[in-house]
């Protein structure tokens, strides 16, 4: 998983949440295990969909790329650069850099602020700009998203949902940054509204030659939006590949089932419903073996004992699933780094 | 599905006065329920589809909110003749509501035998031994695991996913002849959506109990409704089976719901709404799409168009409706 052209690739990322008990004498008694050894690429220009169920790690993931949370293993870097050992200049142009949508307008804006004040402020940290040039990049900014240029002098709440997240965009762009992690960026909006947002994401994206990660639970919408889908369980990225390709072939049990729960776009639209029994469990005592055992309809014996690891199926379509390859010899996840660059068909699809 | 319907409601209308002017926050909705039917509801925030509901349990918040016209039958009698002891009979009786998230709609500090045991106590005035044996009874139904053991649970112990069914097991307790849901699964994962519909779809096959679905979700309705009512600014645009409204939309709003929704096979691009729903204190006369429809014409904006008969039980409030493409 280590195309040239990635912009930002996570090498075997951990973030555990340590648990503390006591209060005179604190005792580390366990730990969150929310992001749990990934190891993925975003390509440049392309989009990253992160699908997984709430408590799946993947906001964890978004914080520590944008440097929020620091790893507590692993490396994140981004253009070649180690992402958490940035300083000074270099750390500030980050910053610039990447930048982030949330997914609730109406607490990512600041009530009390104008809309220009709003867009402005990411730019005014940046001595380049005048500010007769910040003006000029407010307006641009509001033509890009779609607002009229009367409305820089407004509030967040003379606005309808739609509108601040157009304004949050606007925001995120202002620094012309090159990366933009969207988080769940429609789930907030009602339907008719989605549609709207989700073509403007596609137009800026080829404007501006951004890269997304894009967050969502929603199935649908990352099929329209991504490029790359890596389905996540429990900390883990546990399917990726094209999306054409997880859509059209899911491997792993969970992505099958993810799908086949997935509401239809027909009522009489053919189907194989995977009903999966009981939650996703707790971060913090994670199942042995493959994590997904306790819930998977196509359990074996030796999934509660040996972990798969992330194997290429197909090309380019990776799966951590005992049902595929021979996972007795499987490679360490270090090893299964290395070998991806050369090695085309590791494991072949049973 | 019988002929008489459980539930009818014709021409309602439900009013807010604010600050701001009147609000129609429900504008002229007729539609019928029958037994074993389930009906989704369809519509934005603030469309009225709420509100409907709400009307329908005569729970429409005073003092602003009225409901100035309209009939609601439930099995021919008509509850807005009803006084509120009557009425309070009929709610979590022959009514019952699913809210939408199961958070707010437990309390915390009592446990879930108490809470489900509290509607069955008031409405069929059981004690004892006999109203433990219901709710566990109840427990069951809604599939909650060692319900003997559960009923002593508080809603912080349990997954979203059981509260939400602790919560259906409270509505379902008293076996109403209608059950209202509100986005019951919107604050649920995806896994344990599909496992919440098809428990609602069991349940109502084995007890034939009406369900009214409100959602803002197509593929949900799809799933689990027999018949659509599509809802824009405060009216029903369109009605008919789900068959018919997925195969041949006739209003502009639906057809262009269906065409703005992505979908799992892919699509290369999605043809967006433009524009945003009207102000419901000020809207527009004639037909209230007209301003974000590709296909209106000056006859749309001058008056309401009428209710046009697409097929047998389709029906579309659209000038044009049956000849869009």
């Amino acid at each position: 998983m280590t195309p040239s052209n990635a912009l930002v690739q996570l090498t075997d990322v951990q973030k555990h949440f340590p648990i503390h008990q006591g209060f005179i004498i604190r005792k580390e008694t366990g730990a969150v295990k929310a992001v749990d050894g990934v190891t993925i690429a975003i390509e440049r220009g392309k989009t990253f969909g992160l699908v997984g169920e709430s408590g799946c790690g993947k906001t964890t993931m978004a914080k520590l790329i944008l440097r929020i949370e620091t790893p507590t293993a692993g490396t994140i870097t981004f253009d070649g650069k180690d992402v958490h050992k940035l300083k000074g200049s270099e750390l500030r142009a980050y910053r610039e850099t990447v930048q982030v949508v949330f997914q609730d307008p109406y607490s990512s804006l600041n009530p009390r602020m104008r809309i220009k004040e709003i867009i402005e402020e990411p730019l005014r940290t940046d001595p380049k700009f005048t500010k007769e040039q910040r003006k000029a990049r407010i307006e641009e900014l509001l033509k890009v998203i779609g607002l009229r240029p009367g409305s820089a002098t407004r509030y967040p709440h003379q606005f309808s949902g739609g509108q601040r997240q157009r304004i949050a965009i606007a925001r995120a762009l202002a620094p012309s940054p090159s990366f933009i992690v969207l988080d769940e960026p429609v789930s907030s909006l009602d339907v008719s509204i989605r549609a709207q947002l989700m073509n403007l994401l596609k137009d800026l994206q080829r404007e501006f030659h951004l890269t997304f990660l894009l967050i969502s639970h929603d199935l649908a919408g990352v099929r329209y939006l991504a490029d790359t889908i890596g389905v996540m369980y429990l900390g883990k990225i546990v399917e990726s590949g094209g999306s054409p390709a997880v859509y059209g072939k899911p491997l792993h049990p969970y992505t099958h089932a993810l799908l086949s729960n997935a509401m239809p776009s027909h009522p009489n639209a053919p189907r194989t419903e995977v009903i999966l029994t009981g939650e996703v469990p707790s971060p913090i005592n994670i199942p042995t073996g493959c994590r997904f055992h306790p819930r998977c309809p196509k359990v074996m014996p030796h999934c509660s004992k040996i972990e798969p690891q992330l194997q290429e199926a197909e090309p380019g379509h990776w799966v951590a699933c005992h049902l595929y390859g021979d996972t007795n010899g499987a490679p360490t996840p270090k090893e299964t780094a290395h070998a991806t660059a050369t090695s085309t068909a590791a494991g072949n699809a049973r | 599905m019988d002929s008489k319907p459980v539930l009818q409601v014709k021409d309602l209308k439900v009013q807010f006065a604010t600050r701001h002017g009147l609000i129609k926050a429900v504008d002229g909705v007729t539609f019928d329920l029958h037994r074993g039917e389930s009906l989704g509801i369809v519509g934005e925030s603030g469309s009225g589809k709420s509100m409907t509901s709400l009307a329908v349990m005569r729970l429409v918040p005073p003092p602003n909110g009225r409901i100035v016209a309209g009939e609601i039958f439930l099995n021919g009698e008509n509850l807005l003749k009803k006084s509120n002891s009557e009425m309070r009979d009929i709610r979590g009786g022959k009514i019952a509501m699913i809210f939408q998230d199961p958070m707010s709609s437990l309390n915390p500090a009592f446990t879930i035998g108490n809470q489900v045991g509290e509607a069955v106590a008031l409405h069929q005035h059981l004690r004892g031994n006999e109203l433990r044996k219901k709710v566990i009874n109840a427990l069951s139904l809604v599939k909650i695991p060692a319900p003997e053991t559960r009923v002593k649970s508080f809603p912080h112990q349990m997954s979203g996913g059981m509260r939400q069914r602790v919560v259906g097991a409270i509505a379902l307790s008293c076996e109403p002849e209608v059950l209202i849901a509100d986005e019951p699964t919107t604050s649920l994962d995806v896994t344990v959506q599909a496992q919440y519909l098809r428990l609602l779809k069991e349940i109502q096959e084995e007890k034939q109990v009406a369900i009214i679905l409100i959602t803002h979700d197509l593929g949900i309705v799809a799933r689990l409704c027999h018949r659509v009512a599509v809802m824009y600014a405060g009216r029903i645009v369109e009605i008919g089976s789900t068959e018919q409204i997925f195969d041949k939309p006739s209003h502009p709003y639906t057809i262009a719901l269906l065409r703005s929704t992505p979908k799992l096979e892919g699509v290369s691009r999605l043809d967006s709404i433009e524009g945003e729903p009207p102000d419901p204190s000020n809207l527009p006369d004639g037909c209230r799409f007209a301003p974000r429809c590709k296909w209106a014409k000056d006859k749309c904006r001058e008056a309401y168009p009428p209710r046009v008969q697409i097929s047998d039980g389709h029906w579309a409030d659209c000038w044009f409706a049956g000849d869009l493409k």
